[in-house]
């Protein structure tokens, strides 16, 4: 009888698992077509940054955590060893809404340096029991550069 | 105050140093948030009541971090680093850290 309602979870969740990942990824897709395609670096020392009218820090975060299908199978996997690739798709899906978060907090900047990417754990301590939450952040400055008269 | 995390204002000169300046939020998830996400956590998806949760706790972090830094004299807080843990099962701490100083334009 356990087993019958396990395997039932089992399904259902591969189910909506599959449907709302699938739909989170074509509403970043769609998200990171709509953003302007401001340049995001990583360095902090640029050679030279002419210009710069102000600067203004953004973030952007997300909370993603894996169904029970995914969970279960990552059990299994880890079992043998290998790529989880149905974690991995989880943590894509976390850096890239949090991005678009970022971008969203500034859309007329002219670029984002020294972005950093934060990831945490929500239930590291009661790991045993549970399921994977992930809180995924990215954090940088937006530059803001003087317009030329024209 | 002019807060970022790169490590100098474009434009601008840093006449004061007044050392590292932090603020922390440790706020627990309520029952009901968990068991809601709990849920959705089962199916899959975002877990938004946890997404704001953190939200709250990072602009109070940075609240704090921004009153130590006008203690202080500052007017500028440069270099921010983010940080968050699991402290305990059931809440969350946001840290954040940076560097107070002066500038002048």
């Amino acid at each position: 009888m356990d087993i019958l309602i396990f395997l039932t979870i089992l399904v259902v969740t591969f189910f909506t698992g599959s449907w709302i990942e699938k739909r989170h990824f074509d509403r970043i897709r769609a998200r990171e077509q709509a953003l302007p395609k401001t340049p995001v670096i990583q360095c902090t020392r640029q050679t030279s940054m002419p210009n710069v009218a102000r600067t203004e820090m953004v973030y952007g975060s997300t909370v993603v955590g894996a169904d029970f299908f995914k969970n279960t199978l990552a059990g299994l996997v880890s079992l043998f060893g290998g790529n989880i690739a149905t974690i991995e798709s989880v943590t894509e899906r976390g850096r890239r809404e949090a991005l678009i978060r970022l971008k969203q907090q500034a859309p007329d900047a002219d670029f984002f340096a020294n972005i950093r990417y934060e990831t945490a754990s929500l239930n590291a301590v009661s790991m045993k029991k549970g399921l994977p939450q992930v809180e995924f952040l990215a954090y940088g400055t937006a530059i803001y550069l003087t317009r030329d008269e024209v | 105050m002019i807060i970022t995390n790169i490590e100098y204002i474009p434009g601008k000169t840093v006449s004061t140093h007044y050392g590292v300046v932090n603020g922390s939020c440790v706020r627990a998830k309520h029952v009901g948030r968990d068991i809601a996400a709990g849920f959705k956590n089962m199916f899959g998806g975002e877990l938004r009541g946890y997404t704001e949760l953190l939200e709250e706790a990072r602009s109070e972090a940075i609240n704090r971090m921004i009153d130590q830094a006008k203690q202080a004299g500052a007017n500028a807080i440069l270099n921010v680093r983010f940080s968050t843990s699991a402290v305990t099962a059931g809440a969350a701490e946001i840290y954040v850290y940076g560097t107070a100083v002066r500038v002048d334009e």
